[in-house]
């Protein structure tokens, strides 16, 4: 290296490895060195040879061993200065500061053991200040190294203050003092500006790495940005995407409830329009007919039947006779004003206990009076799903008059739905809350026609003051004897 | 077979209510209750069921409020109305077995207790209520 003078080199541990760890901490060096010193010329204090008997710690040690003596260095103007011992510990921290590992670590050059052991005892900051440098000098990230700086700096003014207390601030410098060889005030003004000065350097002096490295990133940014603009999907795209992972077939009531409140509602019907167009195979092509586009001043904020499309007129194809609805361009796609919230918890599982397994048995088919109402208790009672014929009907309750009665009409006011069995956290707690065991047939085998007849069998309403129900009684007559049962019907 | 029914009621008679689902369920409640609760010695007994429509049994009784009047100057009537009372009203809770109560009658009141043969049995739990899971449906 060429900052290193004649006397380095009778060093005789300097190495390769040694170089190169001489190579990082000069780098290291420019940032405390001043600037009219040439960082790469820096000129490392040298201090005698004599070993520190002082025990250091493990960590000093290992480094301390790795550094050879040398004799033959000059002792800086601030060493020759200094007359007492406490000036002699700074530079001799200082010394350390600056990191060359090629020169002795005699850190206390001036004063004798027994000075130094009652030194150390009188200041133990610096000693640990001390044993940080020499623990993290060379071997720590910039940043620890920054936060160390900053450290220092403050324990300098700590030391400053005390020094002050004590009517001798010149005795104790702070760490930019050392660094600048000068006046504190000059120090801590080198070191801001060595830190700013640090890039152009190192731009001088790795000038063609640094092009390169700039002309890397420039291509590299040029081509992530091109490969954005390629892999950027278009509307038309997306829309494809959207037709192709939906199919129509496989959508229910609550799909198609999803389409709308996402807006694809409409791009269903325009694929099913082109796929299912016989015109292409004619080879005469029509012109598509213009939509019949839904005006958004139609759409009523809130109102959900405004989704729904107009009825598409039929036009007639006088080629195929096939007849074709409109087809629909544009997308004005009316989202719901609202949407349903999930439940915000998991309905519970039921924890059933069956009372009396014979009666409510769902493994005796022929037998078996139970008809579940709930499929997910028909399932957990492990037996074979019973079949039931629905006939059907005209009418089956009464929601069925909500397109047919005004919504004024007294009528809808009267009607009441069942609740669900399963309401969020509410859940049956045994399955015979949601079962039933009808008996029609054993009901409807009772001779109405007959009642009040001189049979023997009777009828009386004698119950009218029930708000549901009324009350008859009903005797029937048996073989041996008569039995009186209570009828209850609707009121 | 209500048609029927309703044939012998007066011509201006009319039902008051409408074939309602939640009136269905209630209904089915009413009678499923009565059916699992037919062990028990104070709650009316269930013969049939379909619809709005019940078949139960005759209380040929006198009210309960006749009862307890005839049974003021003797105590220990008093104590055994009100045990049946209670113990009609502990077997309506301990449906599922005692310490599981997953229904409630909602509607406890003299009206709603009938003798039948000497006893008192509970009756009309129209107003019963299945309890989910803690919550009273």
């Amino acid at each position: 290296m060429g900052m290193m003078d004649e006397s380095d080199q009778n060093l005789s541990s300097s190495s390769d490895e040694e170089r190169e760890d001489e190579k990082r901490l000069g780098g290291r060096r420019i940032i405390f060195e001043t600037p009219l010193k040439s960082p790469f010329n820096t000129r490392a204090v040298s201090t005698p040879a004599t070993v520190p008997e002082m025990t250091p710690s493990p960590a000093q040690g290992s480094i301390s061993d790795s550094v050879s003596s040398d004799p033959g260095r000059d002792t800086s103007r601030s060493f020759e200065k200094q007359t007492s011992t406490l000036d002699g510990f700074f530079q001799s921290e200082q010394r350390v500061f600056r990191g060359n590992l090629s020169e002795p670590t005699n850190l206390f050059p001036d004063i004798s053991h027994s000075q130094r052991r009652g030194k150390r005892r009188s200041l133990p900051v610096h000693r640990s200040r001390l044993s940080e440098s020499l623990l993290l000098e060379g071997y720590c990230t910039p940043i620890v190294n920054r936060g160390i700086e900053k450290r220092r700096s403050v324990s300098s003014q700590k030391l400053k203050s005390l020094g002050s207390r004590t009517g001798s601030p010149e005795r104790r410098p702070s760490t930019a003092e050392f660094s600048s060889k000068g006046s504190p005030e000059r120090g801590a003004r080198n070191q801001s500006w060595i830190k700013l000065d640090i890039l152009p350097q190192l731009v001088a002096k790795y000038r063609w790495r640094t092009v390169v490295l700039l002309w890397c990133s420039l291509v590299l940014s040029l081509t992530c940005s091109l490969e954005m603009i390629l892999l950027t999907r278009s509307a038309a795209q997306v829309e494809h995407f959207h037709e192709l992972s939906r199919p129509d077939s496989l959508l229910s009531a609550a799909g198609l409830r999803g389409q709308m409140t996402s807006g694809h509602w409409k791009e269903k019907k325009r694929r099913v329009l082109k796929v299912k167009t016989p015109v292409a195979k004619e080879g005469s092509k029509p012109k598509e007919r213009p939509t019949d586009k839904v005006p958004s001043k139609h759409i009523e904020h809130g109102k959900t039947a405004e989704v729904k499309p107009k009825p598409e007129q039929a036009v007639v194809d006088g080629t195929l006779g096939v007849q074709m609805p409109k087809a629909v361009k544009g997308n004005p796609s009316p989202t719901l004003a609202f949407h349903v919230p999930p439940p915000t918890t998991l309905p519970k599982k039921a924890k059933f206990d069956l009372q009396d397994r014979k009666m409510y048995s769902t493994h005796c088919s022929k037998k078996r009076r139970v008809v579940s109402l709930d499929p997910f208790f028909q399932s957990m009672s492990g037996g074979p799903p019973r079949p039931i014929k629905l006939y059907p009907a005209d009418f089956t309750d009464n929601t069925q008059l909500y397109s047919i009665l005004d919504s004024s009409d007294e009528r809808l006011g009267h009607m009441e739905l069942r609740e669900s069995y399963t309401v969020g956290e509410c859940v049956p707690m045994q399955d015979w809350q949601t079962t039933f065991h009808p008996s029609c047939n054993g009901m409807h085998e009772l001779a109405m026609e007959t009642l009040g007849e001189d049979n023997g069998n009777d009828l009386q309403l004698f119950g009218t003051k029930g708000f549901w129900r009324y009350a008859w009684r009903l005797d029937l007559q048996n073989v041996h004897d008569q039995d009186t049962m209570v009828l209850k019907t609707l009121k | 077979m209500l048609r029927n029914l309703s044939t012998q009621l007066r011509p201006s008679s009319r039902f008051n209510h409408n074939f309602e689902d939640a009136h269905f369920e209630h209904d089915r409640v009413d009678a499923v209750a009565m059916e699992r609760l037919t062990s028990s010695p104070h709650v009316i007994n269930a013969f049939g069921f379909c619809g709005h429509s019940v078949l139960t049994e005759f209380a040929d009784g006198k009210r309960v409020g006749e009862l307890a009047d005839k049974a003021k100057k003797t105590p220990l009537k008093l104590l055994r109305i009100a045990s049946d009372i209670a113990h009609g009203l502990a077997d309506v809770h301990s449906i599922d077995g005692e310490g599981n109560a997953t229904f409630v009658h909602l509607d406890v009141n003299l009206a709603n207790v009938v003798s039948i043969n000497g006893t008192l049995k509970f009756n009309g739990k129209k107003r019963n209520g299945l309890i989910y899971d803690g919550v009273i449906s």
